[in-house]
């Protein structure tokens, strides 16, 4: 009987009075996020390696826009012990994209979103992303899993048109919270959604999007696989993982080979954040962060053929906040 | 202002109107208190306005209490004329809706959330009735006409079902905004069947129908059911003998 009283406790707890009502939506709460542009290696011996990695800082109050003042030493190196040396930093915008895009986004519907996303925010967000994109850009959803709920595996998408069609895929990105479960297997389901992206006549630009949340152990197509069709295609596949599970060091691989960016987001919140400005990261301006290193190991080789991930930690003073941490990949030839 | 200004016009010409052609003029007070109520959302699926939340519509009931109550404190200003009689309420509208969404969350669950919303608002109903059955006690009738309802303030709430739920956080309060509720003024058709006891007063069960959606974005209707109850004051303002005084 209390929940079917009037809430005149609700309304004193949680109401507001409304005199000017504007028509602004809003998103979930949202946490500092920094992503990964790109990451890259540029020469090793045996004693040290030298990459560069680009590092976007997106801004927590305010959406649009990137944080642009932060210096050198707001960005820490952690990873293998040893010792690390930051020897060139720059900061400058990125021009925007000429070209019109066509993304697809692919959403890991496999096990559950209990830990990682408990309240479906990810609906939201995405659906706020889907909204964000206007013509002559263009989308398509898509959900990947296998031994699930999925009316097609590795891949379903609910139209093969990229129609931008606003209501139909924010009604299907709702829908999908009813079935999760089954197997992850999102590079077999990369696979065929870069298929939809090379058959798509549309804009030239071409983006694939992956929501990750679980470690990929069921896809019969392999990570350099998917590297191999995406570059020959000039697709670029940006990765978000969501929670602790995804490993970090594969999907960053797949981001930094096929010029995606890489978001790891420990939080719901974080996810959020990312989906609110996605948009922007693929079709507008962005500010970056550009840091060539250096890493000496503490014990040990540096043995070709290997990988190595390092970690770049962002301190911003003004706020006073600490970022996620940004993981690249770094793989000495062979 | 201006809308106050506007209403007490209206009252003062219906006033004068009735009092011109009345054979009978009663002035009472008024208590009304409408309980059952239905509020139906004629989509499958309902799109937040201040979020990007969607919702699912699984539960359009007639609701006793749980639906929203409203509590309604006024005078009547009641006119015979032989077997007919016109009706001036003008009275405060204490007025609750509450109606439950859907979020979907995984397979098999969905988060319930409940949308109140809270009016205090003006209402003026204007009915004519038609009485029958006279005799020296009581007598029947029935009665239809319009409520012209002016809301001046507005609270909305929600509320999850989920105790341990940070709802703040997930779910936006005002999503209802021109969809359950918006700030204008509206119309209801009114319905209602009266039981008459002699000069003192009357009690009735009237039936009110929102004419209109609050928003033009989904199709929303709304019902309520509820019984009234009135005393006239003993006042002579104006006596005639009238059908059943014969």
């Amino acid at each position: 009987m209390r929940s079917k009283g009037f809430g005149l406790v609700a309304v004193a707890l949680f109401g507001c009075a409304i005199d000017a009502p504007s028509d602004r939506r809003y998103l979930p709460p949202v946490e500092n996020v920094a992503l990964m542009q790109s990451g890259q290696y540029t020469s090793h011996s045996s004693s040290e390696i030298i990459f560069e990695t680009s590092v976007l800082v997106l801004n927590t109050f305010y959406e649009g826009f990137d944080n642009d003042y932060l210096n050198v030493e707001n960005f820490q190196v952690d990873g293998p012990s040893g010792t690390y040396t930051v020897e060139s930093f720059e900061a400058y915008d990125l021009p925007v994209p000429a070209a019109p895009s066509a993304t697809v986004l692919l959403i890991d519907q496999s096990g559950s979103y209990a830990d990682t996303d408990p309240y479906n925010t990810r609906a939201q967000a995405i659906n706020k992303f889907i909204r964000d994109v206007v013509r002559p850009n263009t989308f398509l959803v898509g959900a990947s899993a296998r031994l699930g709920s999925l009316h097609a595996e590795p891949l379903e998408v609910p139209s093969t048109d990229f129609g931008n069609d606003i209501n139909a895929m924010g009604g299907y990105v709702f829908d999908l919270a009813h079935r999760t479960g089954g197997v992850n297997a999102i590079l077999d389901g990369a696979d065929e959604a870069l298929d939809l992206l090379i058959d798509n006549d549309g804009p030239s630009r071409k983006q694939l999007v992956l929501l990750v949340h679980e470690n990929d152990l069921n896809s019969f197509t392999s990570l350099e696989s998917v590297v191999l069709k995406a570059n020959h295609a000039g697709i670029a596949v940006h990765v978000i993982t969501l929670g602790p599970q995804p490993e970090a060091r594969i999907f960053a691989q797949l981001a930094e080979d096929t010029g995606g960016i890489f978001a790891a987001c420990s939080s719901d919140k974080q996810m959020v954040k990312v989906f609110s400005e996605l948009e922007r990261l693929i079709n507008g301006p962005r500010f970056v962060y550009h840091l060539k290193i250096r890493f000496e190991p503490s014990q040990g080789l540096v043995e070709p053929g290997t990988g190595w991930l390092f970690r770049i930690q962002v301190y911003d003073e003004y706020t006073e906040e600490d970022y996620n941490d940004v993981p690249v990949e770094i793989n000495i030839p062979s | 202002m201006m809308r106050v200004k506007k209403i007490l016009i209206h009252l003062v010409f219906m006033g004068s109107v009735l009092a011109t052609y009345g054979q009978r003029i009663n002035l009472g007070l008024t208590f009304q208190y409408l309980v059952l109520k239905q509020v139906k959302i004629d989509a499958p699926v309902v799109e937040g306005t201040h979020s990007y939340s969607q919702y699912l519509v699984k539960d359009n009931r007639w609701k006793f209490f749980s639906a929203g109550q409203s509590i309604v404190i006024g005078t009547v200003l009641q006119m015979d004329y032989k077997k007919l009689y016109a009706v001036v309420e003008p009275s405060f509208d204490l007025n609750t809706y509450n109606y439950t969404l859907y979020y979907p969350i995984a397979p098999g669950v969905d988060e319930r959330l409940s949308f109140h919303t809270l009016f205090y608002q003006v209402d003026i109903p204007l009915y004519a009735g038609y009485q029958f059955g006279a005799t020296n006690l009581i007598r029947y009738s029935v009665f239809a006409g319009g409520v012209f309802s002016f809301p001046y303030f507005l609270e909305y709430a929600f509320q999850s079902k989920e105790l341990e739920n940070p709802q703040e956080d997930y779910f936006n309060s005002g999503d209802m905004d021109n969809i359950l509720y918006n700030r204008e003024q509206y119309a209801n058709a009114l319905l209602g069947f009266c039981l008459h006891f002699a000069s003192l007063g009357k009690i009735d069960l009237r039936y009110q129908y929102r004419l209109g959606s609050p928003g033009s974005k989904y199709p929303v209707t709304f019902h309520t059911l509820g019984m009234g109850l009135t005393f006239y004051l003993p006042l002579k303002l104006r006596k005639k003998t009238i059908y059943y005084e014969e």
